[in-house]
């Protein structure tokens, strides 16, 4: 374990709230745009269901939530990706949203490190 | 957003601090250190499933690894709290080391004061999440 921590800022956190089943399309469009991981829980919609009465049963209310973070750069790139690749444009196909993070810390290789103090 | 009320309640600024560590008990122990350390009360963790970010776990061309469980754990604190929890949450939870996970912090607007009753019994976590644990 590393004694020192680095904190690495000017990153975003992107959640997306989509039906279930389509958390894997959204991690691979991340993915295949340079998102590296994301982590994803289950949860239960509400709101379009009940507006609808009886016709609301038919409405499927598992959600999946996705999180990404991403360097502030890729932000657009990503949510871009994802916004197309799971079809958040279309009437029930779910959301997203971004928030800036103000610092992030995890473990880095010393390779890594390495690159980053030389500023590739 | 516009909401009217007519009783104004007072929200605070916060920080909310997340932290994605292994499943391997680090956030029981995280959660326990939390509240006994630093009298943090807003506090919870929940599963998620994982796709690794540094690690690169095998995949087949085109398609995603494997996934991991992992466990999600939000903080909320106040600013003036916020820098020495983030801190603390790196060792305790030992984020440092490969596959340890990883701590972000962002801002909030507005959080509400988490009250507890002041008689609360100094019952240790860990017997807690024994006696609810599914």
């Amino acid at each position: 374990m590393s004694d020192t921590m680095t904190y690495l800022t000017d990153a975003t956190m992107i959640t997306a709230v989509v039906p279930a089943g389509r958390a894997d399309d959204l991690l691979k469009a991340a993915r295949d745009v340079g998102a590296r991981g994301g982590i994803v829980h289950q949860a239960r919609g509400t709101g379009a269901r009940e507006l609808l009465g009886l016709l609301g049963i038919a409405v499927e209310a598992e959600r999946e939530v996705v999180n990404i973070v991403v360097p502030a750069d890729y932000q657009e790139l990503v949510t871009n990706a994802i916004f197309h690749a799971v079809g958040l444009g279309k009437p029930g196909g779910g959301y997203l949203y971004f928030t800036a993070l103000e610092k992030v810390a995890t473990y880095i290789p010393e390779a890594s490190m390495a690159r980053l103090q030389a500023g590739d | 957003m516009t909401v009217s009320s007519s009783e104004t309640v007072a929200f605070e600024p916060a920080r909310r601090i997340r932290a994605i560590l292994p499943d391997d008990g680090s956030d029981r122990r995280l959660l326990e250190g939390l509240w006994r350390d630093k009298g943090v009360t807003r506090a919870d963790t929940v599963p998620v499933r994982a796709v690794a970010a540094l690690v690169e776990a095998d995949a087949r061309r085109g398609r995603l690894p494997e996934p991991v469980l992992a466990r999600l754990v939000t903080v909320i604190v106040s600013p003036a709290e916020a820098d020495g929890v983030f801190d603390y949450i790196y060792a305790t939870a030992r984020v440092g080391r490969p596959g340890g996970g990883t701590v972000l912090m962002d801002r909030l607007a507005g959080a509400s004061v988490y009250k507890l009753p002041p008689e609360l019994p100094e019952q240790p976590l860990n017997e807690k999440f024994s006696k609810t644990a599914m």
